[in-house]
């Protein structure tokens, strides 16, 4: 007899156990539905995500806002915003794609961060390049970004230019979906070079050897970020972009290894 | 009536979710104007190349995996001895795990670890279509081993037991009774394998990366076109992956149901 009493009574408290857990997950829920007004959506180039990630972490501290970000290649998040048209900034490793946006109708403001310049990668254990005109020789082994990455896009940009695209296409063995996919295969010495930004080797400049592209054959280009029209919260996008442009930002950004305005 | 409710609940949710499978499936075609459709499929050479090459390495992972699989089905299905269990549960791992963690350890295996040895007998994963076939090989060899061993373990052991009474050896019973016995089992596990295969992405990636018309496999041109706002590329592909594994699910069935008619004529 005790034992059916205490199987109602267990019977019982899982009840209470399990209405209490619902509950309380519910009041959860509400609560993100609550706060959706204070949150920020941005999409962020993937080659930005050590300065971007510190900066935003910073932000929320201060100001307490619930902030969702997307690192992908820029490309790939200018698809994605022109999809789904929802989010409140973009920043982009080429002002190119912000500019896209400009065009179509679709930016509220613009604001120019640092500059992106594109360099050569090695792995320290690998012998095989030591200047830019080694990129074309026979048998190296280069992996490039696609070209819905920024980095990717101005890579072809620089072969056309500099008239090798002919003769370095054999020597591309893959192409990578972002620049930290890039410097990742040289990380593990898949390939003889990689084309990344320099803030990008910056960050691992331990495990890697940089080879500038000589001036002339390079081509420079400038991070910019943008107030999408989407935006539902656009004095907290704003907030935002004055952030990132102050003094304290600026030095993150410097500290990562980029070259600021 | 306690016994049609059951009824109407079960077949309810029946229909409710063959319903939901099929919207699903058909959402693609919905997307696309059937002549856009028809002309990238018939010009379009980015879908014949990747078309070719998914064929080409799945087919190629299959037969691998069958010349590895019915062997270690084999001996799983027959023979005990210690640690089976635990053998057992790590050749079954690769099938629970997410396809691009197998895709990372290939890629610091065959990269980093192995690859400077490997490139010396002139074998090259990284970034190459040996790698599609491998990473696609890890994923389906598991699939196959799984269901040739229930197909050998399905086997009365004594009738291999009487054909060697009567004079074969171990390799004419495999051959003249274990293979033709457990050909059912056989032909659905290729089938199944060869379907996982051609479907393989995540470890595909990993290994071989995503470049377009290298290692571009159906799947990948997916991927990559979606990356590249490409919808209606991508949408052609999916269409053509659908149709191809309701091919090999409808043979199949049709096969299976023949056989089965086959068998109660003999008995």
């Amino acid at each position: 007899m005790w034992s059916q009493i205490t199987k109602l009574g267990v019977g019982f408290m899982l009840k209470k156990i399990l209405l209490l857990i619902l509950s309380i997950s519910l009041l959860f829920s509400f609560n993100v539905k609550i706060s959706a007004q204070e949150q920020l959506d941005i999409y962020a180039a993937a080659g930005l995500i050590k300065p971007m990630e510190e900066i935003i972490e910073n932000y929320k501290n201060e100001f307490g806002i619930e902030i969702n970000t997307q690192f992908n290649a820029s490309g790939v998040l200018l698809n994605q915003i022109n999809t789904v048209k929802k989010g409140d900034l973009y920043i982009a490793a080429d002002k190119w794609y912000v500019n896209k946006l400009h065009e179509q109708g679709d930016l509220y403001s613009q604001y120019d961060v640092a500059k992106h310049t594109p360099v050569i990668i090695k792995n320290k254990n690998n012998d095989n390049i030591d200047e830019y005109s080694d990129l074309f020789l026979e048998n190296i082994k280069l992996v490039v970004a696609d070209e819905s990455a920024a980095i990717g896009k101005v890579t072809k940009e620089i072969f056309e230019r500099n008239n090798i695209e002919e003769d370095i296409k054999d020597n591309i063995i893959a192409k990578a979906e972002t620049v930290n996919k890039v410097k990742m295969y040289i990380l593990l010495n898949q390939a003889d070079a990689g084309i990344v930004w320099k803030a990008n080797y910056f960050e691992n400049k331990k495990e890697l050897d940089m080879i500038k592209i000589p001036e002339n054959n390079n081509i420079i280009k400038k991070i910019s970020i943008g107030i999408l029209k989407y935006t539902d919260n656009e004095k907290e996008a704003k907030k935002f972009i004055e952030y990132i442009k102050s003094s304290k930002s600026i030095k993150i950004f410097e500290k990562h290894g980029y070259n600021t305005y | 009536m306690k016994h049609s409710i059951f009824k109407y609940i079960m077949i309810s949710i029946f229909i409710i979710f063959a319903v939901f499978i099929v919207v699903v499936l058909i959402s693609p075609t919905l997307y696309i104007k059937t002549s856009n459709l028809i002309n990238l499929l018939i010009n379009n050479q980015e879908i014949t190349f990747s078309l070719i090459l998914s064929l080409t390495t799945s087919l190629s992972a299959v037969f691998m995996a069958t010349i590895f699989g019915v062997p270690v089905a084999y001996v799983l299905s027959r023979y005990d001895f210690k640690f089976k269990n635990i053998i057992d549960i790590i050749l079954d791992i690769p099938l629970v795990l997410p396809p691009i963690i197998l895709g990372l350890s290939l890629l610091v295996l065959l990269g980093p670890i192995g690859g400077n040895y490997l490139a010396k007998i002139g074998l090259n994963f990284v970034f190459t279509r040996l790698g599609i076939v491998m990473a696609q090989f890890v994923v389906c060899a598991p699939l196959l081993i799984r269901s040739l061993k229930i197909a050998f373990s399905s086997i009365d052991p004594k009738l291999e037991k009487a054909a060697m009474t009567l004079g074969d050896n171990h390799f004419q019973v495999f051959k003249n009774i274990t293979i033709p016995l457990s050909k059912d089992g056989i032909i659905t596990g290729v089938t199944t394998a060869w379907a996982r295969a051609m479907g393989e992405f995540g470890a595909t990636v990993m290994l071989a990366g995503a470049t377009r018309f290298k290692t571009e496999t159906l799947p990948i041109a997916v991927y990559l076109n979606m990356n590249t706002g490409n919808l209606e590329m991508a949408v052609t592909v999916s269409i053509v992956m659908i149709v191809f594994s309701i091919l090999i699910m409808g043979i199949l069935k049709i096969y299976n149901n023949n056989q089965k008619r086959g068998v109660t004529q003999w008995f």
